[in-house]
C-alpha cells in the first residue's frame, strides 16, 4: 500500500483508505480468532471422514475451503468501499480530528465551494494527511493462534496421509477370507460363500440362519484343522464373530428346551418376593413328608395316587378338592389355564414332574408376581372403573374453584354520592405551583 | 475573499473575542462561560437572558460589558407599573419659536445598543411585549412610525428565580426570542476572594474600550461566512426536534415532562451559536461538539413543561443533558 500524504489526495480517499485500514484490521483479529478453529473443524471432518473409510482428499479439502473463505473474508474486508458520512465520524472519531475529516467529507462532495469552504477542505486534507493510519489502527498478532493452526493444519493433513481408512482395514479382513477360501475346493468354497451369504442376510429368518450357521460350523469342522484356525481368525476380523454370537445366543434364547429365567423381566422387589415365597413354599412342602403325611401324588410318581390319596383323607375338603383340579388340569390345556393364574397353578399331573414340589413353589411365586405387578400397574395409571372406584375429587374440586369464581362476581355497586369523600388536599410545597399553572391558562 | 483572507479572519476573530472576554473577566470573576456565551450573543445579533439570585453580577456583567464594547447603554427597571411608552418612548407636544404646537417623539431608554432589562419579570406582559418587536425586528414602532435601533443592539434581561410574588412569567413567544438563557450561579470560594479584593480595596478595576461597534458588526458578518456540514445542521435539527414529545428523537424525559419543544429559533440559534464556538476554536468548520456545547444556553428556556414536569419541579437543564445523550452525532439511516 502506498503511503497517505496529503498532496495527491482527496479527503475522500484519506477516509476510504482509512477505513480500509480500520476494516483491515478488524478483519485481521477475525481471521486471527477464526483460524484456529476452522482447523480444529478440519481436523474433526478429517478424523471422522477416516473413521467412516472416506477418501483422504476429503478432509484436506475441507481444510481448503475453510482456509479459502477465511482468504475471501479477509480480501473482502480489505476492499475499498464507497464512504459515507457514518464511516467519516467513526474515522474522524478514532483520528482524534474534532469532526473535521468528517465535514470536510461532506463538502468534498459538493459542487460550489467558497473560500471558506476551500480552506476548510485544505486545512482537513493536510491534518488527515498528517495521521499515520497503520499506527492508528494496528493489527495484534498473536502467534499462539497461528502456532494453534499450524500444528492442527499438520494433523489434518497426516491423518489424511498417515492413518488408513477404517472401512479400508475392513475390507481387507474380507479379502483374507477370500484368500483363505482359495485355498479350499470349488464345491466347498461356492457352499462357503453361500452359508456367509446367509448369515449376512438380514432379513433372512432367524431359524434358517441358525441352521446356517449349524450348515457352516459342520463344514468347519469338515476343514483341516489349520484352514479353519485361519477361517475362523479371519471370520473374527471380519466382526463375524459378533453376528455369530448373535445368531448363536438368539437361538440359546429360542431353544424350547433350554432352562428359562422366569424372573428375568421382572423388578428386583418382585424377584425378591417371588424368590422369598418359592423358599417358603419349597420348606412347606419339605414339611409335609415329615410330619406322618401321605406322598404327595407328585412324589409317588404314580398316576392317580392323588386321588386315592383325598379319596384317603376325608376330613380336608380343601385339600381334597385339590387334586381333583389337578387331574382335571392334566391335560395339555388344563395345563396351560391352571399354570397361568389361578391360585391352582403349576403342573399337577400325577406323575407329571419329578420337580413338582419346586414347579409348585415357583408357580405360586410367579402368581404372586404377577397380582404384584397388576398392583403395580395399577397404581401407575388411575383407570376409572377399574382401580379407581372413587371419583377424582381433587381435580373436580379444582374445576369447581373456577367456576365459583365467575358464579360469584360481586354485582355492580351502586355509587353513593352521600358518602364520597373529598379528594385529598394539595399538597403545601405544589400549591403555589398549581396556582400559578392555572392562572397562567 | 480568499483562502489566505480567510484564515487571517479566523485569526482576528478570535484574537477580538478574547480581547473582549479577557477585559470583562477583570471585573467579573468566576463567570467566564457567562462572559463567553453572552459575548457570544452579541456576536450572533442575539438577547440574552440572566437569571441568578440577587448580588452574583448580572447587571454587573452587564455594565461591563457595554463599557468595554464601546455602545451605548441603557438600563430599565421593570416595575409593575412600567408602562410601554416607558420603554419605546412617547410623542410629546413641543412648541414652534414662532407658535403653534407640535408632536415630537422622544425616544425611550430601548433606543441603545445595548439594554440592560434589569428583573424583567416585574413587568406586566403588556409592558414586557413591547420588548417583542425590537427584540426580533430590531425596530419599535410608535403611532404611525416605525424607528430602526442602531445596531449592534442587545437586550440583555435579568430575572430573579427566588422571588415569584407579583411575578409576570415571561410569556414563551418572549422566551423563544431571547438567544440564550444563561443562569448565573453562585461563585465559589477562590473567585469570592477576587471578588472582594477588587470591591472593598481602594484600587479599582478599570476596563479599556477594546471595541466599537462597526467591529462588532464585522465580526458577526464573520460568523455568518463559517460553513457547517449538513451532517452536522442534521444534528442540530434533530436536537431540536428531540425536544417535541410527539417526535421520533425524543428522550423519555421529553416524552414525560415536556409540552411544548424548541421551536426553530433553537436550531437557528445552535447553528449559530455553534459557529462561533467553532471558530473561537479556530475552525473553519462547525462540528458535533460545537452544537453541543451551546445547546444547553439555547436550549433550556425554550422547553414548556406539563403540569406534571412542574409540579414535580424537573429541571430543564436535566432533560437537555438526558437529549443530549439520547440524540446520537449520525444520522441512523
Amino acid at each position: 500500500m502506498t503511503p497517505l500524504s496529503s498532496s495527491d489526495h482527496t479527503v475522500r480517499d484519506l477516509v476510504a483508505a482509512a477505513d480500509r485500514e480500520r476494516r483491515a484490521r478488524t478483519a485481521f483479529s477475525r481471521v486471527q480468532w477464526l483460524a484456529p478453529r476452522v482447523a480444529g473443524a478440519a481436523l474433526i471432518v478429517a478424523v471422522t471422514a477416516r473413521w467412516f473409510g472416506a477418501a483422504a482428499w476429503i478432509s484436506w479439502a475441507a481444510f481448503a475451503a475453510g482456509l479459502a473463505i477465511l482468504a475471501a473474508f479477509w480480501v473482502v474486508s480489505r476492499r475499498t468501499r464507497a464512504t459515507t458520512d457514518a464511516i467519516a465520524l467513526a474515522v474522524d472519531t478514532d483520528a482524534g480530528l474534532a469532526g473535521e475529516l468528517r465535514s470536510a467529507h461532506w463538502f468534498e462532495a459538493q459542487s460550489a465551494r467558497d473560500p471558506w469552504a476551500q480552506f476548510h477542505l485544505e486545512h482537513a486534507t493536510a491534518r488527515a494527511g498528517a495521521v499515520d493510519w497503520r499506527a492508528l489502527y494496528p493489527t495484534s498478532r498473536s502467534a499462539r493462534s497461528w502456532i494453534v493452526t499450524a500444528v492442527l493444519a499438520t494433523g489434518v493433513i497426516a491423518t489424511g496421509v498417515r492413518f488408513p481408512a477404517r472401512r479400508a482395514t475392513a475390507q481387507a479382513a474380507t479379502t483374507d477370507v477370500g484368500a483363505i477360501g482359495a485355498e479350499l475346493p470349488a464345491d466347498v468354497q461356492a457352499r462357503l460363500a453361500r452359508l456367509m451369504a446367509q448369515l449376512d442376510d438380514a432379513a433372512m429368518d432367524p431359524d434358517a440362519k441358525r441352521a446356517s450357521l449349524a450348515d457352516l460350523k459342520k463344514l468347519m469342522s469338515s476343514l483341516d484343522p489349520d484352514l479353519q484356525k485361519k477361517l475362523q481368525a479371519a471370520l473374527e476380523k471380519k466382526s463375524l464373530g459378533n453376528d455369530t454370537k448373535a445368531t448363536a445366543d438368539q437361538a440359546k434364547a429360542d431353544d424350547p428346551t433350554a432352562p428359562k429365567n422366569v424372573t428375568g423381566d421382572l423388578p428386583d422387589d418382585l424377584k425378591w418376593a417371588q424368590e422369598n415365597l418359592a423358599a417358603k413354599s419349597a420348606e412347606a412342602d419339605d414339611k409335609k413328608p415329615a410330619s406322618g403325611e401321605p406322598a404327595s401324588p407328585t412324589k409317588s410318581g404314580e398316576s392317580g395316587a392323588a386321588t386315592l390319596q383325598a379319596q384317603a383323607e376325608p376330613n380336608g375338603k380343601a385339600d381334597a378338592a385339590a387334586p381333583i383340579v389337578r387331574e382335571a388340569a392334566s391335560d395339555e390345556e388344563g395345563k396351560k389355564m391352571m399354570g397361568g393364574g389361578g391360585p391352582m397353578g403349576g403342573d399337577s399331573r400325577p406323575g407329571a414332574g419329578k420337580t413338582n414340589n419346586n414347579a409348585k413353589g415357583a408357580a405360586e411365586a410367579l402368581l404372586v408376581a404377577q397380582n404384584l405387578r397388576k398392583e403395580l400397574l395399577e397404581a401407575s395409571a388411575d383407570a376409572p372403573g377399574d382401580n379407581v372406584d372413587k371419583e377424582d375429587l381433587r381435580r373436580k374440586t379444582e374445576q369447581g374453584k373456577s367456576s365459583l369464581g365467575f358464579t360469584r362476581a360481586a354485582a355492580p355497586r351502586t355509587v353513593d354520592p352521600s358518602r364520597s369523600a373529598a379528594p385529598p388536599p394539595v399538597p403545601e410545597p405544589r400549591r403555589s405551583l398549581l396556582f400559578h399553572y392555572f392562572i397562567r391558562r | 475573499m480568499t483562502v489566505v483572507s480567510v484564515a487571517a479572519n479566523i485569526d482576528q476573530f478570535r484574537e477580538r473575542f478574547v480581547r473582549i472576554t479577557r477585559e470583562v473577566g477583570k471585573r467579573i470573576v468566576g463567570n467566564e462561560e457567562i462572559v463567553q456565551h453572552t459575548v457570544t450573543a452579541l456576536l450572533a445579533g442575539g438577547h440574552v437572558l440572566l437569571e441568578g439570585i440577587p448580588g452574583v453580577g448580572k447587571t454587573s456583567l452587564v455594565h461591563t460589558l457595554a463599557d468595554v464594547l464601546h455602545l451605548k447603554f441603557s438600563r430599565i427597571q421593570f416595575t409593575p407599573d412600567l408602562m410601554p411608552a416607558d420603554i419605546v418612548g412617547t410623542n410629546i407636544v413641543q412648541e414652534h419659536a414662532h407658535g403653534g404646537t407640535f408632536f415630537e417623539f422622544q425616544q425611550g431608554p430601548i433606543f441603545a445598543n445595548v439594554v440592560l432589562a434589569d428583573e424583567i419579570n416585574r413587568a406586566t406582559p403588556k409592558t414586557q411585549s413591547a420588548l417583542l418587536e425590537a427584540m426580533q425586528e430590531q425596530s419599535v414602532s410608535v403611532g404611525r412610525t416605525t424607528y430602526q435601533l442602531e445596531q449592534p443592539f442587545l437586550v440583555l434581561a435579568t430575572q430573579n428565580p427566588l422571588e415569584m410574588e407579583g411575578t409576570y412569567p415571561l410569556p414563551e413567544a418572549q422566551l423563544d426570542r431571547f438567544f440564550f438563557k444563561l443562569k448565573v450561579m453562585y461563585p465559589a470560594e477562590t473567585a469570592m476572594h477576587q471578588i472582594l479584593e477588587r470591591t472593598t480595596t481602594a484600587d479599582t478595576t478599570p476596563v479599556e474600550r477594546v471595541m466599537d461597534g462597526p467591529e462588532i458588526l464585522e465580526m458577526r458578518h464573520v460568523v455568518r461566512a463559517v460553513p457547517i456540514a449538513r451532517p452536522v445542521q442534521s444534528y442540530a435539527i434533530r436536537l431540536t426536534m428531540g425536544s417535541h414529545p410527539e417526535s421520533a428523537h425524543a428522550s423519555p424525559l421529553v416524552k414525560r415532562y415536556v409540552r411544548y419543544g424548541a421551536s426553530p429559533r433553537a436550531a437557528q440559534a445552535l447553528a449559530l451559536a455553534g459557529k462561533i464556538h467553532a471558530i473561537t476554536r479556530g475552525n473553519a468548520f462547525v462540528s458535533v461538539e460545537d452544537i453541543r456545547a451551546v445547546a444547553m444556553p439555547a436550549l433550556r428556556h425554550r422547553l414548556l413543561l406539563n403540569f406534571e414536569g412542574e409540579a414535580e419541579q424537573v429541571s430543564a437543564d436535566t432533560i437537555v443533558s438526558e437529549l443530549l445523550a439520547a440524540v446520537p452525532a449520525d444520522a441512523k439511516e
